[in-house]
């Protein structure tokens, strides 16, 4: 158990940072982008000691949809890339001509084994979701437009499908291996 | 590693991975904006200045309104080409002095600037706000200009965001006298006029050049 969490804590480690990245980041280009007025505010009596202010409810809600979004799509393109290594690049069901190509350009090494594709998958898996949930939470709490909740949901929904149909086909090919 | 060896290991991995997996949630809460109508106290107008689709008449309006206010007491700032922000008034009044919009001879450059002189007998000392928001403009230049002989004896320090810089050493202005300030930045601009002698008649006598950089 402790290698497969030591596996998980691995892949874990950059797409959480680049997450929390993302999020900081598009908290600055939104406030850049659309000229907000904001600052600190300092909150003593809240665990969140200092917290972004801004000047109206409606400044407050384009920095929250707005940065949310950023974070969003940047995990949505972490997934997709891990979703394309699990269809394209993945050792048991990698193309002949595609393994012939990248064997040419030396560039077997980006093949993934299954553990390894799923791992990292799983990962993305759980950041997206954990993106949306907090992304709805937004939305409910009316921090958040509306659009980018449902649009996350759906998107994050589809990504799910995907990876569970590459998942089902894993199966059937380990199957089908034994008999 | 016996069993017990390994269920402290595998607890303490267990405990890793969940903060690490927590780590995003508690960033992003603790990013979760709030409204602090505060804010709009020390941004001045700056919502209405800043926004990039305002048009000059509203800005002209605006000036003329104070220019045309009743009370005589609120005097505008001088308007006169590169001197934004001659303060040949504002010492009449002795009192604040609203937002105002400042607009170069191009009409290109905003700021608002409200001024609240204070004078005891030996100093005096007043601020302005002032706000490069236009975007086009990644620094201004602000240029201390006076009348030297005036000042003789007198020390003058400007003050910008609680850095001082001495102006006038008593006897010349120095290198401070151009001060650069970022664009998207809100200054405090302050001055300090110290001196044993008879304060001057400040009006006419200072005035603060801004050049686009």
């Amino acid at each position: 158990m402790s290698d497969k969490l030591i596996k998980l804590i691995d892949y874990s480690i950059f797409p959480i940072a680049l997450l929390i990245c993302a999020k900081v980041i598009g908290i600055i280009l939104v406030n850049t982008s659309f000229n907000l007025n904001w600052g600190f505010l300092n909150d003593g009596d809240s665990l969140f000691s200092v917290r972004i202010a801004y000047e109206t409810e409606s400044q407050k809600i384009i920095a929250s949809s707005y940065s949310n979004l950023i974070m969003y799509i940047t995990v949505f393109l972490g997934f997709s890339v891990s979703l394309f290594r699990a269809y394209y690049l993945h050792e048991s069901h990698i193309s002949p001509w595609l393994s012939a190509k990248l064997t040419m350009s030396n560039l077997l090494g980006i093949v993934s084994n299954s553990v390894d594709v799923f791992a990292k998958a799983s990962v993305w898996l759980i950041l997206i979701w954990m993106s949306t949930v907090l992304i709805m939470f937004s939305v409910f709490s009316g921090d958040t437009f509306v659009w980018i909740g449902v649009a996350t949901f759906l998107l994050s929904s589809g990504l799910t499908f995907l990876l569970l149909k590459d998942y089902e086909n894993e199966l059937k090919i380990v199957n089908s291996s034994k008999i | 590693m016996n069993k017990a060896e390994r269920q402290i290991k595998n607890a303490f991995l267990l405990f890793v991975a969940c903060a690490l997996f927590a780590l995003p949630v508690f960033v992003y809460f603790n990013l979760v904006p709030v409204v602090d109508s505060s804010l709009s106290q020390n941004s001045l107008t700056n919502q209405d200045i800043s926004n990039k689709e305002r048009n000059f008449d509203e800005v002209e309006d605006k000036i003329a309104q104070v220019v045309n206010t009743e009370n005589k007491d609120e005097k505008v700032l001088g308007v006169d080409n590169k001197n934004l922000f001659g303060v040949n008034n504002f010492f009449d009044s002795r009192s604040i002095i609203k937002e105002e919009v400042l607009i170069d001879e191009e009409k290109a450059f905003f700021s608002v600037v409200t001024i609240a002189p204070l004078v005891s007998e030996q100093s005096m000392i007043f601020d302005a706000y002032l706000i490069n928001d236009n975007p086009k403009y990644k620094k201004i230049n602000i240029e201390f200009g006076m009348a030297e002989d005036e000042f003789a004896g007198l020390e003058i320090v400007a003050i910008v965001n609680d850095n001082k810089y001495l102006v006038y050493d008593g006897t010349k202005l120095t290198k401070d006298s151009e001060i650069s300030l970022n664009s998207n930045e809100m200054v405090v601009l302050g001055f300090e006029i110290n001196g044993e002698e008879k304060l001057p008649e400040i009006e006419k006598n200072i005035s603060i050049k801004l050049d686009r950089l």
